[in-house]
């Protein structure tokens, strides 16, 4: 009997503690990027006309003869030339509406944090963007304890084709790399609780023998990115938190055992 | 009386004798990797090494031949991704001959990225035991 109040306390206290969990909200990765662009504009105009005129007059007579020829030519010639050449640079401050689906997914496995949703950032992009002390005064994240904000650092699309050494084939791979900087902001006291950079990784790699061309799948390369990304995030605030050892990916991701280059020698 | 007491002794020394003469493959040992068709007479897998290039294992094998004659191997690769199930279709068998008292290197590379282990299946026409 003396066990049920007991029992009721501790249900309680579990009860309160998840009610406690603290709530998070996630950001669209902002990004900056420089946009360049090239201006050769070239406008020719050539007009000619001409004009050309002969004329022959020749008299007979018994007593005397005469002859006579003319020949005009006039012309005219116009040419416009305009050359302009202009080279532009400007700063595009945007969010990338891609990613942190799986980063939301993970925090929420982790167990610790409930998510609430973060207002996008609509306004034409400038500098402002990064000011998220601002954007937290302005109510971008109603309800939440804490902001993750994150930022693209790097993001690296690349095709590589490869031949494979011993064999007449090529391995052609498309991988994507995005590495983004996060910070955990309290909203209230704006006290940084965990700050690291993650990166996501992705690839399609294919086997291809000459001539022949293979499209890669850019949809299955975003998505392992957003997937290891989302891993790599949850486990580093796990690990800056000190959470407990309840989230599965805890460990960093092994994935294939054998490096790229290390080479396994067997024994006897 | 005694007799009924040798018989487990007996069996006792069988099975010890078993275990010592089929000690399982050490993992990292070329034992682990090789396959063979029973027990080759005269050729011997003598160096075994992997490594990843481009995202795909690349195995080299190198095949010592003991014998004043030259002798006929036949190998394939089976490859296996990391949940130990076979990737791809089975290879057919390569012919390769090796000369007397000489080694030959056998290169393969898997044929997918999801390749991360390997069998190197080999058969000499010369095999002591009968073929299973």
């Amino acid at each position: 009997m003396k066990q049920l109040p007991l029992f009721f306390l501790l249900s309680s206290l579990l009860v309160a503690n998840n009610s406690q969990a603290a709530k998070i909200a996630v950001t669209d990765l902002a990004y900056a990027e420089r946009v360049s662009g090239y201006i050769h504009l070239v406008d020719y105009h050539h007009k000619s006309s001409g004009r050309a005129s002969y004329s022959e007059r020749e008299r007979d007579s018994f007593e005397s003869s005469s002859a006579s020829s003319r020949a005009s030519y006039s012309g005219k010639s116009q040419t416009d030339y305009t050359e302009v050449e202009s080279r532009y640079s400007y700063i595009e401050y945007g969010e990338l509406r891609k990613f942190v689906g799986d980063i939301k997914g993970e925090i929420l496995k982790t167990g610790d944090f409930k998510l609430s949703q973060a207002k996008p950032y609509t306004a034409k992009g400038d500098e402002k963007i990064y000011d998220i002390i601002s954007r937290i005064k302005k109510g971008a994240y109603p309800g939440a304890d804490y902001v993750l904000f994150g930022t693209v650092s790097e993001l690296d699309f690349r095709d590589e084709v490869n031949p494979i050494i011993g064999t007449t084939t090529l391995s052609n791979t498309f991988s994507l790399m995005l590495v983004a900087e996060f910070s955990l902001i309290n909203t209230r006291t704006y006290e940084v609780k965990a700050a690291f950079s993650a990166t996501g990784e992705g690839q399609d790699m294919r086997v291809v023998t000459g001539g022949s061309r293979v499209v890669p799948s850019r949809g299955r390369v975003i998505s392992e990115v957003s997937k290891s990304l989302g891993i790599d995030v949850a486990r580093q605030i796990n690990e800056q938190l000190g959470g407990g050892g309840t989230y599965e990916n805890a460990e960093p991701v092994s994935g294939n055992t054998m490096q790229e280059g290390q080479v396994i020698h067997f024994s006897q | 009386m005694h007799s009924y007491k040798i018989i487990p002794f007996c069996v006792a020394l069988l099975l010890l004798n078993a275990c010592a003469t089929h000690k399982p493959p050490q993992p990292g040992s070329i034992h682990a990797k090789v396959e063979q068709l029973s027990e080759m007479s005269y050729l011997r897998v003598t160096d075994l090494r992997a490594v990843k290039r481009n995202h795909l294992l690349t195995v080299q094998a190198e095949i010592n031949n003991t014998d004043s004659d030259n002798q006929q191997l036949y190998y394939r690769f089976k490859w296996l991704d990391a949940s130990g199930f076979t990737v791809g279709s089975e290879e057919p068998w390569k012919p390769v001959l090796v000369y007397a008292y000489q080694k030959q290197t056998l290169t393969a590379v898997a044929p997918s990225p999801q390749v991360t282990d390997f069998r190197l299946v080999v058969q000499s026409p010369d095999n002591t035991g009968e073929l299973p």
